[in-house]
């Protein structure tokens, strides 16, 4: 079965051209090591982890909005107690790091990372701020669309995956080549959707985005 | 899993950004080493052998249990998962973490490698206490072409410190084997 992955080598995403290995990748069984992996104790979570913001002694700027899915298995079986990790700008695209030097204010109260264990069915739920679009130095004026970058462990070693979603109707998403590496047929799958039933009234509006593990983790070599 | 209902979600890169947010787990240089663990210093390098300043390491050794070795999380929390270390590069592309070595036999440990131009992670392997013909008669390795076992072991030893260097060459002649898994 094709690899829902993007191609390592994808010159639109400059990068790709000075860090893209170019040797094909090469073939191994997987072993004890790939059907194990790093077991994390809930105990390193913290309450307020799942909740981006409520990290601060006050309110961040921008539009509250709740994100929940589930994290499926490739045999689209629920992946429990698994640690998921997020990190994104704040709502005026702005990281939290030194070396973000995208001219817009930083918010004090929006650390901007996250962290939890799904449930016993697979389920996580996160609170934060809608993250806003930022300019980049890819290619002249280049922009990212809004995205929540997501790390997740699923069950084993060979279930490890970092991607980024990203939000229904956004314009951005046909000019980004980081979106756009990933092949037409599965780019859908990075897409959130509005769903109203995860809305909180008053409150946050909210996102569903489920994500079904890859063990293969097979990457074309290329497109 | 049919091809209908096929629905893995595809990768993207870890970005130039993730520092804060997955420091929480990263282990520091430990102060004291039990008498099995080597020190594996290197650098993860680009084709023009540039130093890769923000990558980040994730090193398996699921044989490596039942350790505390001191490593904790930026609010002094045990990480507690002694079979897991993730590091990350520094300005110059430099890296450091341990392998604990098991007598009498090869240590491998599972490194997997993210950084800003990666599209999706990268897994590689490295061997300590074997050679590159031991490699070779290594039935998990058989596709690995020889003359490129050599990027699986360190490139330097120091025997009195229990040090190692080895590093990760993203591209080029030089470039480290990256393996993905058979069907």
């Amino acid at each position: 079965m094709a690899s829902p992955n993007p191609p390592l080598l994808y010159p639109d995403y400059k990068s790709t051209q000075t860090r893209a290995p170019r040797q094909p990748l090469v073939a191994v069984p997987r072993g004890s090591a790939e059907s194990t992996g790093p077991v994390f104790s809930a105990s390193l979570i913290s309450n307020t982890d799942a909740d981006l913001t409520k990290q601060s002694s006050g309110e961040p700027l921008g539009e509250r909005i709740v994100v929940a899915g589930r994290v499926l298995d490739p045999d689209g079986r629920p992946v429990g107690r698994s640690l998921v990790e997020i990190w994104q700008c704040n709502s005026a695209g702005r990281y939290r790091h030194k070396l973000d030097q995208h001219h817009a204010p930083l918010d004090p109260h929006f650390p901007g990372f996250g962290k939890l264990m799904t449930d016993d069915e697979g389920w996580y739920r996160f609170v934060t701020i809608k993250p806003g679009a930022y300019p980049w130095p890819n290619h002249p004026n280049a922009w990212r669309p809004a995205h929540i970058h997501f790390s997740l462990f699923g069950a084993c070693y060979a279930h490890r995956l970092i991607t980024q979603m990203y939000f229904p109707g956004d314009p951005l998403l046909q000019h980004d080549p980081i979106h756009k590496s990933v092949p037409a047929e599965t780019r859908h799958r990075l897409v959130s959707a509005f769903d109203l039933s995860l809305t909180v009234e008053g409150i946050a509006l909210g996102y569903r985005w489920d994500i079904v593990l890859d063990g293969q983790a097979a990457t074309p070599f290329e497109r | 899993m049919s091809a209908m209902d096929d629905r893995r979600t595809p990768s993207q890169t870890i970005g130039p950004f993730f520092y804060d947010g997955l420091k929480w787990a990263t282990t520091n240089r430990p102060a004291a080493r039990m008498q099995d663990d080597w020190l594996v210093t290197g650098r993860v390098v680009d084709v023009a052998g540039v130093g890769v300043s923000d990558a980040m390491l994730e090193i398996w050794m699921p044989d490596r249990t039942g350790r505390d070795d001191g490593s904790t999380d930026t609010e002094g929390r045990s990480s507690r998962v002694p079979e897991f270390q993730r590091v990350y590069t520094d300005e110059n592309g430099n890296f450091t973490f341990v392998l604990t070595r098991r007598s009498g036999e090869a240590t491998v440990a599972h490194v997997t490698v993210f950084a800003r131009g990666l599209l999706n992670l990268l897994r590689t392997r490295l061997y300590l206490g074997t050679t590159a013909d031991r490699l070779r008669g290594l039935d998990e390795l058989r596709n690995v072409p020889p003359e490129r076992l050599k990027t699986l072991l360190p490139s330097a030893a120091n025997e009195s410190e229990r040090s190692v260097e080895w590093s990760v060459h993203l591209q080029g002649s030089d470039e480290t084997v990256f393996f993905e898994f058979a069907p």
